[in-house]
């Protein structure tokens, strides 16, 4: 019994292992391999050509991921600020607004634009009567910047979660009205966390190509032209050498954010209370402004999405009808029960193999694990379309042939989602004391005890948590599996994708609504479990 | 009254955590608030330094009510529990950071800084950040932070309980010294009834929102007006039909007392401390100091109980 459990125990340490060096170092040599090898020899060639005839590309990608980067920052930070001073029922609908947007897929944003202010947009075209081109740079970055405020919002809110209120009850006490608070303490304080959020959105705008395929018009950056070289032209070789070019500025952003990220934790031992902070303030009042503009217009967003799915427009006058559902019903059929199919595989195995990483890291301190958890995080900040390619390149041949196989896509999420289930497996395993592991050994058990009497069991909570996360993330992801889905297995995003594109924007809103309440309700139902089963512990 | 507190009342969700509480301290006074945690003392210090706004009642401060007035506009400084230092700051810009809004330059400010951290015994530790300081010497900094101001009213919120036994000692003694010196109005908050003895002038006793007793330290220990701060504060034996108490260093070993059985036998070095029975079935505690008697478990022993009168307690 004891053998069969060593022989087990030492399986798994063997398929995380190799699976995390097949299924995300492997595939991202292949890219590099490719793009820096001709024919087996080293050749900077393809390289060298895109620096001098695609500067361009370069240029206008930089332009893009420096402005959305700054808006969707600062925007960030002005609404943590908002939500640390408002009280619990702001705060509530803050984080719902914020949750609302990390559910549903990325372009619902450009979608948005597109039906609020595209050549028949609803605001451009219906109320003023115009007929403009919206579509380019400033499009690309102020989508961009919507769609990256709620995720770094909930990074800024998060980390002033954990502030001590007690930091900024001293600062009045000795003086300092809201506009010094906030200069002298709490932007002070959120330095670490700010660099942290501005890089990781400078490098999820340079590998974004979903916006300016949408919105960007003859506006051209390196992603999208990635994915045209990929999808359109079949130029994997071009396609590789902009992804390893546009992994230059990731792998920086990647080391920064590993040393910086503990900096982040602010030691704070409670949520701050209401009153921390009085509304006062010309400071106060600008960054509450901002806030409300910028809260206001992700509303827009989800009104203008369930608007146009619900609605038809007839001599310009919109009128209510499910139409738009039943034409989608061409479009989604069987989609829907892939998508949810290849989201619940993800979900499930992400959140296995993030406690076993958690497990082997922490508890078991392994010798290699840390690299394979620096590997297992890589995904984190390597573009999607990176990854995509780094598939096509890996497993088309011998042994694998997974080319077209809805493994390959299967694989392809689960593994692109597991920095966030890893993450949350280490947390899981810091909690569980040295004590209670050698309480296990000192009783009789073994290694692999611990892992099934002890780290699974009370790993519960956290392998829900990064279930529901491996699901959302991937019923709403596009980036790596647009290159990876034949035509006759496409999930929901990618069909959305495709709508949008050509310009079926109501059956892409239907499609978004689905999206949105799928995710929606799996991550309520998934919720209300784990609070009853927290009550039902107490 | 210097500080004169009237009728202060604070309900959360209809639970009344104080409770129509009024006391007043003159100017240079340590005051200390001693009562078990869930008393609501630290809801008094709160509504004293305006983190809460109290249901009803008034602040009265050198002749200003600042019931109303936010944080920052109170002359009172609070020293933490946690210390609430800033973490993004030196030792010197932390000490520092309340003069800028009483408009003092950042040259001159740092002057007084330093001469404030020698006052605290932190010279040569300026230029540190917080995390880099022993919980001892956090503590002195956010002492020298409070006063640097020259606040009218200095709050401690149990400052000494994130630190070892012997470091409160030594701490204790220190912020009494500085707080003679700079002849500042303070209010101490904790639930250790020594620490309490110890540094006070005057004891504030509360209980469940209410105040039990405002007394000097010995009135509290040797007259306690209630029931609640006989038991609170140190050992007892309470004969409830005469109602009468006796502490436990009011038992003596007598040739001519009464015949008592040794049921428990604790040695404390200096001390020891014996629970003795009575030939009525009474339990009696005794403290004893250590003369090197030698009495076991089983022993009889002869002994004398004085008992002191509690006629001014009130019944509850």
């Amino acid at each position: 019994m004891k053998n069969a459990k060593r022989i087990l125990d030492k399986l798994l340490i063997l398929i995380l292992y190799i699976s995390i060096l097949i299924f995300i170092l492997y595939p991202f040599l292949c890219v590099f391999y490719q793009a820096l090898f001709v024919d087996g020899s080293f050749n900077t060639g393809v390289l060298s050509d895109f620096f001098t005839n695609d500067i361009k590309l370069l240029i206008n990608s930089l332009k893009i991921a420096v402005l959305s980067t700054i808006i969707s920052t600062t925007a960030a930070v002005s609404v943590g600020i908002f939500y640390l001073a408002s009280n619990n029922r702001v705060r509530r609908i803050i984080n719902s607004i914020m949750m609302l947007t990390m559910i549903s897929p990325p372009f619902v944003t450009s979608l948005s634009y597109i039906t609020l202010f595209g050549r028949r947009g609803f605001i451009t075209h219906d109320i003023l009567g115009l007929t403009l081109n919206t579509y380019g740079m400033w499009g690309i970055v102020m989508m961009q910047s919507l769609g990256f405020i709620s995720l770094n919002s909930l990074i800024v809110t998060g980390s002033l979660s954990q502030l001590d209120s007690k930091v900024i009850h001293s600062a009045r006490d000795l003086g300092a009205n809201t506009t010094s608070v906030i200069k002298d303490i709490i932007i002070p304080m959120l330095r670490p966390t700010t660099l942290i959020t501005a890089l990781l959105t400078f490098v999820r705008s340079l590998s974004d190509f979903t916006t300016p395929a949408i919105i960007g018009g003859n506006f051209n950056t390196m992603a999208a032209e990635a994915y045209m070289s990929m999808v359109a032209y079949g130029d994997i070789r071009r396609s590789s050498v902009i992804n390893v070019v546009l992994f230059i500025p990731a792998i920086f952003v990647f080391i920064v954010y590993r040393k910086n990220i503990k900096k982040t934790d602010m030691n704070g031992q409670s949520e701050i209370e209401e009153s921390a902070i009085s509304k006062k303030g010309v400071l106060y009042n600008i960054i509450k402004a901002v806030s409300l503009i910028f809260i206001f217009l992700i509303l827009m967003q989800y009104a203008s999405i369930f608007f146009s799915a619900f609605t038809k427009k007839q001599k310009g006058i919109a009128y209510f009808t499910l139409q738009n559902f039943i034409d989608a019903k061409a479009y989604i059929s069987g989609t829907f029960v892939r998508s949810i199919a290849y989201s619940l595989i993800s979900g499930l195995f992400g959140a296995i193999l993030g406690i076993l990483i958690g497990y082997y890291l922490e508890i078991r301190k392994l010798r290699f694990m840390g690299f394979i958890d620096l590997i297992a995080t890589m995904p984190y900040i390597i573009p999607g379309s990176f990854f995509g390619i780094g598939y096509i390149l890996a497993f088309r041949g011998a042994p694998f042939f997974l080319t077209g196989t809805a493994a390959i896509v299967v694989l392809n999420v689960l593994f692109k989602q597991l920095p966030f289930s890893s993450k949350i497996g280490i947390e899981a395993a810091n909690q569980i004391s040295l004590e209670t592991v050698n309480s296990v050994k000192d009783l009789g058990g073994i290694d692999f005890d611990v892992l099934a009497d002890v780290v699974f069991p009370v790993s519960r909570n956290s392998l829900f948590t990064s279930f529901v996360n491996g699901f959302t993330a991937t019923m709403t992801t596009v980036g790596s599996i647009i290159f990876l889905v034949y035509p006759g297995q496409k999930v929901a995003t990618l069909v959305m994708f495709d709508v949008i594109q050509s310009g079926k924007y109501s059956v892409g809103s239907v499609i978004a609504v689905l999206i949105i309440l799928i995710t929606m309700f799996v991550n309520v139902l998934f919720y209300k479990i784990l609070i009853r089963r927290d009550e039902s512990v107490s | 009254m210097f500080l004169d507190v009237s009728n202060l009342t604070k309900k959360y969700n209809k639970k009344t955590v104080v409770s129509n509480i009024s006391f007043g301290i003159e100017e240079g006074e340590l005051l200390t608030i001693l009562g078990p945690s869930g008393c609501g003392k630290t809801t008094i210090l709160r509504a004293l330094g305006g983190f809460l706004k109290p249901d009803a009642g008034d602040i009265i401060l050198d002749g200003v009510n600042i019931t109303a007035l936010p944080p920052e506009e109170r002359p009172v400084s609070t020293v933490f529990q946690s210390y609430g230092l800033f973490p993004h700051m030196t030792v010197l810009e932390n000490v520092i950071y309340g003069l800028k809004f009483i408009g003092i330059k950042r040259k001159e400010a740092e002057k007084v800084g330093l001469n404030m951290l020698g006052k605290v015994h932190l010279d040569g530790e300026e230029n540190k950040k917080p995390h880099q300081l022993s919980g001892g010497q956090q503590q002195r900094v956010a002492v020298a932070r409070g006063l640097v101001t020259h606040p009218k009213l200095l709050l401690l919120d149990e400052p000494l309980s994130n630190l070892d036994a012997k470091l409160r000692l030594e701490l204790r003694k220190e912020i009494k010294a500085i707080q003679r010196e700079f002849n500042i109005t303070t209010i101490f908050v904790t639930h250790d009834q020594e620490e309490a003895f110890s540094i006070a002038d005057e004891i504030m006793l509360m209980n469940k929102g209410e105040l039990i007793q405002f007394s000097k330290p010995r009135e509290l220990y040797e007259n306690p007006s209630t029931k609640f701060s006989l038991e609170f504060i140190g050992s007892v034996n309470y004969d409830k039909n005469n109602n009468r108490f006796s502490r436990p260093e009011d038992v003596y070993f007598d040739e001519g007392g009464e015949e008592m059985k040794v049921l428990e036998c604790s040695f404390k070095g200096q001390t020891i401390e014996y629970t003795l029975l009575t030939s009525d079935a009474e339990i009696i505690r005794m403290a004893s100091l250590n003369k090197r008697h030698e009495i076991n478990v089983g022993d009889t022993v002869r002994a004398v109980v004085h008992w002191s009168t509690l006629d001014k307690m009130r019944k509850s």
